[in-house]
């Protein structure tokens, strides 16, 4: 009869014994069938091994004290208490949430993992490693049956097996790194905090060690940019004394914020619905497999819809957010958010990250990468990039920080009940706010009147354009670029033609170049147009189209740089320095920009790619209504870095009133297509403010009667 | 650690052509006209490589007959029709403006109008959930700024389109210009990341 | 003929877009998947018309611009970035990307610096002073000075709201530091008044489109119709 070593102290005991007679530590196990942990053979491969200190965490279920001064002793802990305590904690949870017998209890591998120590806790999301630990917490206290593990969800059965593969012999965790904040939001304010606002932030690990460089080496904010990807690449001792300390900590809010106990049965079933996305298929960039019609947003989205309403109409993708990122991620308030539609046309369907790189299976777009990488990498003003290659994220964690940032996102669509909402409800409204804004806009055609005021005021930034076109040299060209969609002709052609006819009129010669593979065929259009009352205006003689420039901003500072190399792909070659073409050996030789665009991050490239390398050429800018804000500040400035600036119908029209503008009388004449339009134009705009403000006068007469519903209901 | 060539290429263009935009020079006036005019047709191919995907898998819903293939008919045909017409004509073509004129600006043009109304049921919708200052503000300045924008039935209200003028000059560029210098830092944060090797998003 | 045809093109494509206000319809996968095609196919054109032939494909054919490493070294890529599929080139796959990326990037922060933060930071740090100094003399600009400080305020409490730096405290909700938070609660009033100028801005361009084809439609009707 061999005595039993204890696993523990190494002293031998008797066979019979179930607990060591000099450390007290449990020599036997407490589920039924399992085999004593010191006779516990590590596997071949390596990858399940469990290190000694951890190997010890398993006794843990046991409720005597002997398991927690084990785990201090030989895995060296920050301090037995910090270790006990938490344990503890989670002994006490487990018993407050199943009476189980104490013999019931199973085997330690189930409440830790057997690869648990060997996987790197920095680039879990803290929310998503509390989730990760709290169903083996939960399952501690239930019987070890064999049918558990398959009644337990496939996220944890995708984590036991991920685990068992990567599990190293002898690492201990990684080091720790703070938790995600808030989704990296900029935080909102009081009054739109909806009530599970906390919940978004998640239990948030206490900031371990510090990446290379730490503070005071390198600027917070470019330490705030370090991503954690040398975590998994450097090991740590196995004594790192941080490791539990993370541990703790999590479990600290494993308890708290993360309590199964405190979720409400909205989250719940919010969890429930949320089981879709965990479809490892989105989250790889498979595309998905049904075929279906392109919702409208998907046709809005990249040439229509301004940046802004699509920013508030498409979450930020947090759930692959980088633990330990300093760097957030700007979000509009939640009261603008609540402009995107429960179940509308534009309700976000997807991450917008795996947009960007999945292959549109369905539709028209079916086949389109996202979005294109030189479009999408050249442009400026997007977020940061959140890269989940970077990220060793479990598809199951991504899935539950989704449902944390749709909660949180939208606190109204939670709010109702599915069963409350009517599907009916936006086509209906749709068509009635149509018929409204057709029957207001065709009345002036229709009854050939014409009550509207023409602008009183002209913008000052409309005359200094007036006065820069008035100034033009006749031997130089100027650069005319044409950066707009078609969806924006209507609006944009009407202040260009005004524009042009100036040019015109002046009688600088024009040169016209598009980053847009349209914008050849719509700068054709406008000179086209142009021509009619300006027949000298000839291809090739005053009128020089340069064509399509590729790759966005790239493409631009090329041609900054050199317009004829951008343009034709080679040195210009020698004798072509007389008449227009000259012009083209340097950007320099343009005597003004001017360019045409709808959306402001074409304007901002020119800025910064061209203005910035030729800033003795002036730049005036025909910019939509829907640009005006974000391009204005260029403008407002002691150094302005556009000159001037026409902005969309009204500045269209104020244009055309400026080049008929009858001096003896101060009136307006000739009438230009602006001018055509602005009777519809203002009646357009009325039916739309009293739409909106019959549905705010709804909102109020709503509320009160809510109000006092409640109050005689009380 | 190995470091992969994909890494070495991005870091030192990235470098080559940072440094270019500080340090004038004809050494780097050369390399930096060569990476740029290379850059452009890297770009071209991409987007090229986009159509042909596209282009494949509607092909493929085709042949296969899968639902909505008769779509796919509609966008094949004319996919090729107008690349037959741009390229044997020219982009500036009458042939192609037409075809921008009467076919593209059209359906793009009524997409826009969709937009309207998406617009104003999401103005209603706004008003329906949320009202706090935040909303109050956003609405109050829209309303100024439409009602100084558009004209007004038989009377001309200078102090209107004044006001307009105002919020737009100056609070609402305060507000964008907050917008555009954390848009700017964040795009500086995230190249950098790309230039220094922290962020590879060309490793997928 | 051809200008009847048009305009019953035109007709019938606009009815057929705006026909998705009452719901997804076959007029307006038709006019969807159309939309797509014509966008493409005209992309994919203008890709080999203006860029691929002139500067790659053409210039091939002339043995002297081989001379130019600008024509050698985008041929190289593409041929790593066609051949992605090809088991031996797959390695180097990812190089045309990287140059692409490294490209963007080192632009995109070069453009970012010089033409927005710099100029944008040089034009909030302007005199809050009344007095102003003129050829004509000294006045007072009570109005620009308090427009100057609107705008720095405003600008600065705009980027506190989305301050980059809230840190994680254990237990609690990551929040901004105490001396932030007021600055915060100001820049929302500001951010809240853009949005407002940006959501009317859109909503005018939106109305004008939808004027350009209610007004083309009315025409077409009035034709019609005596």
């Amino acid at each position: 009869m061999a005595d039993v070593r204890c696993p523990m102290c190494g002293k031998p005991n008797a066979e019979e014994a179930e607990t060591c007679l000099y450390c007290q530590a449990r020599l036997k196990p407490v589920g039924p069938g399992a085999e004593p942990l010191g006779a516990a053979e590590p596997s071949a491969a390596g990858g399940d091994t469990v290190p000694d200190w951890l190997s010890r965490l398993r006794d843990q279920g046991s409720p005597t004290p002997g398991g927690t001064r084990e785990l201090s002793g030989e895995a060296e802990a920050p301090s037995d208490q910090e270790a006990s305590d938490w344990l503890s904690r989670i002994r006490t949870r487990a018993d407050d949430e199943s009476p189980a017998p104490s013999g019931s209890t199973s085997p330690a591998e189930d409440v830790f993992g057997r690869g648990k120590p060997a996987e790197p806790s920095g680039p879990v999301p803290a929310f998503a490693s509390s989730a990760e630990e709290k169903p083996p917490a939960s399952a501690a206290t239930t019987p070890a049956e064999p049918a558990s593990e398959e009644d337990e969800p496939e996220w944890l059965k995708r984590l036991r097996a991920r685990r068992a593969v990567e599990g190293t012999p002898g690492a201990a965790p990684g080091p720790s790194f703070p938790a995600p904040q808030a989704t990296g939001e900029g935080l909102p304010p009081d009054w739109m905090h909806a009530p599970h606002e906390d919940l978004a932030t998640g239990p948030t690990a206490a900031p371990g060690p510090q990446l290379a460089g730490g503070e005071g080496i390198v600027p917070s904010w470019l330490s705030d940019v370090q991503p954690p990807a040398p975590a998994p690449i450097e090991p740590v001792p196995p004594s790192a004394p941080a490791a539990p300390a993370a541990f703790a900590s999590e479990d600290d809010e494993l308890r708290g914020a993360y309590s199964e106990k405190e979720i409400p049965d909205w989250l719940v079933s919010a969890r429930e619905e949320a089981a879709a996305p965990v479809d490892v298929a989105g989250l790889a960039g498979v595309p998905a497999a049904p075929i279906e019609t392109p919702p409208l947003e998907e046709l809005l989205a990249p040439g229509v819809l301004p940046e802004w309403l699509t920013a508030g109409s498409s979450p930020t993708p947090p759930p692959i957010e980088v633990p330990g990122e300093g760097l957030e991620q700007a979000v509009l308030p939640p009261w603008l958010r609540a402009m995107r539609p429960v179940e509308g046309p534009l309700a976000p369907k997807g991450e917008p990250g795996e947009a960007e790189e999945r292959v549109e299976s369905a539709g028209p777009l079916a086949g389109l990468r996202g979005v294109l990488p030189p479009k999408f990498e050249a442009e400026v003003g997007r977020h940061p990039p959140v890269l989940p290659s970077l990220l060793d994220i479990q598809p199951a964690h991504a899935a539950h920080a989704e449902l944390l940032q749709r909660i949180v996102s939208t606190p109204e669509s939670r709010a109702v009940p599915r069963a409350r909402r009517r599907p009916q409800a936006r086509p209906w409204g749709g068509l009635a706010v149509l018929v409204i804004l057709v029957a207001a806009m065709m009345v002036p055609g229709a009854t050939g009147t014409s009550v509207f005021a023409r602008p009183s005021v002209i913008a000052v930034e409309t005359l200094q354009t007036a006065n820069l076109i008035n100034s033009l040299p006749r031997d130089r060209p100027l650069l005319l670029a044409v950066d707009y969609d078609a969806a924006a002709s209507a609006e944009l052609e009407a202040a260009a033609l005004a524009v042009l006819d100036h040019v015109m009129t002046v009688g600088a010669p024009i040169a016209s170049v598009s980053t847009r593979p349209v914008g050849a065929a719509l700068a054709e259009r406008l000179m086209t147009r142009t021509r009619a009352a300006h027949p000298q205006y000839q291809s090739g003689i005053n009128y020089l189209p340069l064509g399509y420039l590729p790759a966005g901003p790239i493409g631009l500072r090329a041609f900054a740089a050199n317009p004829w190399q951008a343009i034709f792909g080679q040195s210009a070659p020698e004798g072509w320095d007389a008449g227009m073409v000259a012009a083209l050996h340097a950007s320099s030789n343009f005597s003004a920009i001017l360019v045409v665009v709808s959306d402001p991050a074409a304007l901002q490239s020119w800025i910064e790619q061209v203005h910035t390398a030729v800033p003795s050429v002036p730049l005036v800018a025909i910019v939509s209504a829907a640009a005006e804000p974000l391009t204005r500040p260029y403008y407002e400035s002691a150094f302005p870095s556009v000159q001037g600036m026409v902005v969309g119908l009204a500045g269209a029209e104020a244009y055309e009133c400026l080049n008929a503008l009858d001096p003896a009388s101060g009136r307006c004449g000739r009438l230009g297509v602006a001018d055509s339009m602005w009777d519809s134009f203002g009646m357009a705009v009325l039916a739309a403010v009293l739409i909106l403000l019959v549905g705010g006068l709804a909102s109020v007469i709503r509320r009160g009667v809510i109000s006092m519903r409640r109050t005689s209901h009380e | 650690m190995r470091i992969k060539a994909s890494v070495i290429v991005a870091i030192l263009t990235g470098a080559i052509m940072l440094l270019g935009y500080f340090l004038p020079g004809a050494f780097f006036a050369s390399v930096r006209d060569v990476m740029l005019r290379s850059g452009m047709i890297i770009g071209t191919v991409a987007l090229l490589l986009g159509v042909g995907n596209l282009l494949q898998v509607h092909l493929r819903k085709i042949r296969e007959q899968r639902p909505g293939h008769l779509y796919s008919i509609f966008m094949v045909i004319s996919l090729f029709s107008v690349f037959a017409v741009v390229v044997l004509f020219g982009p500036a073509h009458p042939y192609s403006v037409w075809v921008v004129s009467e076919i593209q600006r059209p359906l793009e043009i009524g997409l826009m109008g969709l937009l309207a109304v998406v617009l104003l049921l999401a103005g209603v919708r706004l008003l329906f959930r949320r009202q706090a200052l935040g909303t109050l503000v956003f609405f109050l300045t829209a309303f100024l700024v439409l009602l100084g924008t558009a004209p007004l039935p038989f009377i001309s209200l200078p102090f209107l389109e004044g006001l307009r003028n105002w919020i737009v000059q100056v609070p609402t560029v305060a507000g964008a210009r907050g917008i555009l210098l954390g848009v700017a830092l964040g795009a500086t944060a995230t190249g950098l990341r790309v230039l220094l090797g922290f962020d590879q998003p060309y490793e997928r | 003929m051809s200008d009847v045809a048009a305009a019953a093109l035109g007709f019938f494509l606009t009815v057929a877009i705006l026909s998705y206000v009452l719901g997804d319809n076959v007029l307006f996968r038709i006019a969807a998947h159309l939309l797509i095609g014509v966008t493409a196919g005209y992309l994919a054109a203008v890709a080999w018309q203006s860029v691929l032939w002139p500067q790659l494909f053409g210039r091939m054919l002339n043995l002297m611009a081989w001379l130019d490493p600008a024509l050698w070294i985008p041929l190289i890529l593409v041929l790593l970035m066609i051949g992605r599929s090809t088991p031996r080139l797959s390695v180097l796959s990812s190089v045309p990307m990287a140059f692409l990326v490294g490209l963007a990037a080192a632009v995109a922060v070069g453009g970012a610096l010089t033409g927005t933060l710099i100029p944008q930071v040089a034009a909030t740090a302007v005199s809050l002073s009344p007095v102003r100094q003129s050829s004509g003399g000294v006045f007072f600009d009570l109005e620009g000075a308090l427009s100057n400080l609107i705008i720095l305020v405003g600008t600065v409490t705009t980027l506190a709201y989305f301050h980059f730096g809230a840190r994680p405290r254990a237990g609690e909700a990551p929040a901004r530091p105490l001396w932030v938070a007021p600055f915060a609660r100001v820049g929302e009033i500001f951010l809240a008044v853009a949005f407002g100028a940006l959501y009317a801005g859109a909503l005018t361009a939106s109305l004008t489109a939808l004027i350009d084809r209610v007004v083309f439609v009315q025409q077409i009707l009035g034709r019609l119709l005596p």
